[in-house]
This record gives structure tokens, C-alpha cells and sequence, in this order.
């Protein structure tokens, strides 16, 4: 798989790539989003999804288990629970932290993300593109 | 300048807010302050192929 990166307006009318791929995430039994955009972040120790996402498919974030994040705007919490990452043709049965916000709609990390698969980011195409 | 329709159309869109970009990604349509009131509106709509993302309160650099 070949995924384009996706861009983002910047500053002073400039644009921005970002390894952004398209996800759905859903619940055992339970309901699944739509496809929504989320980031590949090899600094990212797991998945993190912000609550929005977490109440759409009938998820009570506070009801999992406590934890913290620490990122670039500092620490956070976050509470686990078990979902089904959908990438591809790809069911991944994997527990992601959600938080009360994020800047975007989920963060694809090491643990529940990277560990299945082999994936490399190729900045020196045009457009960049992650495999 | 080199210009793309889909950051154009993100640049055009509510900030710090959820939307729905065509699957061309081209336009906007559909937005709302939660995932679920976007979705619902793509429900409305009988779109399913639109994606969601969610914009960020500022159009800077992310470093998250």
C-alpha cells in the first residue's frame, strides 16, 4: 500500500504535507465510524483519539483505564480502551488512549499501529508518500 | 505558488471544528463541533464516501 500525504494549508498561503492516511476505528459488537483522517506518528508511543471519536462509537472514556501522555503541549490524560483499528483491509484489535481533545482526529503511534506493519516514509517523491 | 484544492478548501473551513471533505477532496461538506453531528449530517446527506478530519484551532505547523 502506497498512501500520498495529504496536505494542510500553512502560513502565508503555503502548504503543508502530512502522512495522513484514512481509518475507521469501531467497537467489538458495536458501532463503527466513518473514515476519518489520522496522522502515522512514529513519535507517538500508541493510538490516541480525541473524545469526539470515542462517543460516536459508544465509548465513555472516563471508564477505562487511567493513564497519562506526555507530548510537546505538555501532559495529559488519557483512559484505554479496547477498539478495532481498521486500516486497508486491515482489522487490528488494538487498546488506544483517548483524550478529552487533540488537535486532529487520531495519531497512529508504535504500539497499536507500527508494530503491524513495515512502513517507510518517502519525503523525496512528489507528492511525499508513506508505503 | 502551486495550488491544491483541498488545502484551499481547508483553509476555507471552520477552525477547531470537525468536517467532512468531498472524496475528491476538494470541498467541504459537512461541518459541526463533533464528530457525531458531522457524520449525522453525512447520514442526511447520503454521502458515503466523504472523510472526516478534525481542524486544528490554527493553521500552523502541528507538532503534536
Amino acid at each position: 500500500m502506497r498512501a500520498a500525504y495529504r496536505t494542510f494549508p500553512g502560513p502565508d498561503g503555503s502548504i503543508l504535507y502530512y502522512p495522513l492516511i484514512r481509518v475507521r476505528v469501531g467497537k467489538k459488537r458495536g458501532r463503527t465510524t466513518r473514515f476519518f483522517e489520522a496522522m502515522v506518528d512514529s513519535g507517538a508511543a500508541d493510538c490516541m483519539f480525541p473524545e469526539s471519536i470515542a462517543s460516536a462509537i459508544g465509548i465513555n472514556i472516563e471508564s477505562g483505564k487511567k493513564d497519562s501522555r506526555n507530548g510537546i503541549g505538555g501532559m495529559q490524560d488519557v483512559w484505554i480502551h479496547p477498539i478495532i483499528l481498521y486500516v486497508g483491509e486491515h482489522a487490528l484489535h488494538i487498546n488506544a488512549a483517548f483524550a478529552k481533545t487533540l488537535p486532529i482526529a487520531g495519531l497512529l503511534g508504535r504500539v497499536g499501529f507500527f508494530e503491524h506493519f513495515k512502513i517507510t516514509f518517502d519525503p523525496t517523491s512528489d507528492p511525499p508518500a508513506l508505503n | 505558488m502551486k495550488k491544491d484544492p483541498r488545502s484551499e478548501a481547508l483553509r476555507n473551513a471552520p477552525l477547531d471544528s470537525w468536517i467532512a471533505l468531498s472524496d475528491d477532496e476538494t470541498r467541504v461538506v459537512a461541518q459541526g463541533l463533533t464528530y457525531q453531528e458531522v457524520a449525522d449530517e453525512l447520514d442526511r446527506l447520503g454521502d458515503n464516501s466523504a472523510v472526516i478530519l478534525k481542524t486544528p484551532p490554527r493553521w500552523f505547523p502541528l507538532a503534536v
